[in-house]
């Protein structure tokens, strides 16, 4: 009897120790909370494309594509070769000079606008 | 907002909701890798890498099929079992120095540092399925049916889990009754 109440004792102090840890609340530090936003937003999904050059400008109605086709980095081939598909069905007349321009133009930073995922390379996020 | 709502605008591009996601998941994170940890440095690496796994998971992320404090729960979980799995086993209490002065208060802390040492041990000993229910359970605070959903079983199993996880603690600590100051006029009271 004198050790299944030493057995009820240590479960009592047991539960004891483990309600008191349940109240503490310990606060993430300032700096974690950096480091965390900073992974965020190295891995938040790419929002700013490339714009094609002016040689390509699209009418308001396509400039959904042209985005897209700007965002694509240059290395990117298999990606360029499946964007460069839909591009050419939609690019204005004359509009193949400017495919090249549309790889290598000057970057800016515009609305991301939403893609079908099965244009995208890419495995699992995780 | 909903946080399936912010996560899903964190992968649409929006720059603002990864900071109100950080500040409202992130303080819940840590502490639960705190109180399961009792190490800081540990807890922030978990807290991190849980984070970091809902960034990645965010373009994936399904609305509808699970809520993302659940799944930061069972992330964050995990993460813990695996740091108490691979940390050495605690140095036994004389092993510790005694404080110059002997003041009592002082020999209380470290007698209290120790109960979460050996607590957080023998919560590594533990099967990781049954650590993770009496942390949930008991360092969380959360219902059975809650647990139930983060570790995707029924909460018959969860009691099942709770009640061999806790009956293991009390085991493995109960070995170390006279080191963890209980059992001798100390009835474990730490107020």
């Amino acid at each position: 009897m004198v050790m299944m109440a030493t057995q009820d004792d240590m479960d009592g102090a047991v539960t004891a120790l483990l309600d008191a840890l349940r109240t503490e609340t310990p606060r993430p530090s300032d700096d974690l909370m950096s480091r965390v936003l900073a992974d965020a937003e190295a891995l938040q999904p790419e929002t700013e494309v490339i714009l094609a050059g002016p040689a390509v400008a699209a009418p308001a109605a396509d400039r959904g594509w042209l985005h897209l086709i700007g965002g694509w980095p240059a290395a990117s081939g298999l990606a360029a070769a499946g964007v460069m598909g839909l591009w050419l069905g939609y690019a204005p007349p004359g509009g193949l000079d400017g495919v090249t321009d549309a790889f290598v133009g000057d970057p800016l930073a515009v609305s991301w606008i939403e893609t079908p995922e099965d244009w995208l390379l890419g495995g699992d996020a995780l | 907002m909903e946080d399936a709502a912010l996560l899903a605008a964190y992968a649409g591009g929006d720059r603002g909701a990864a900071a109100l996601l950080t500040s409202r998941l992130l303080p819940r994170v840590f502490a639960q890798a705190m109180r399961m940890l009792q190490d800081r440095a540990e807890a922030e690496d978990v807290a991190q890498e849980a984070m970091l796994r809902l960034w990645k998971q965010a373009p994936d992320w399904r609305a509808g099929e699970a809520k993302v404090s659940t799944w930061m729960y069972r992330v964050t979980a995990n993460l813990c079992t695996d740091r108490l799995r691979k940390r050495r086993p605690t140095e036994p209490l004389d092993a510790v120095a005694e404080p110059a002065d002997g003041r009592a208060s002082v020999l209380s802390e470290m007698v209290e540092a120790e109960r979460r040492a050996a607590l957080t041990a023998a919560l590594g000993d533990l099967p990781e399925r049954q650590a993770q229910a009496v942390s949930l359970r008991h360092l969380e605070g959360l219902s059975n049916p809650e647990i139930g959903s983060i570790m995707d079983m029924s909460v018959e199993a969860v009691e099942s889990l709770i009640a061999r996880g806790k009956r293991g603690l009390v085991q493995r600590l109960a070995g170390r009754k006279a080191d963890l100051g209980y059992g001798n006029g100390d009835d474990g009271d730490t107020g």
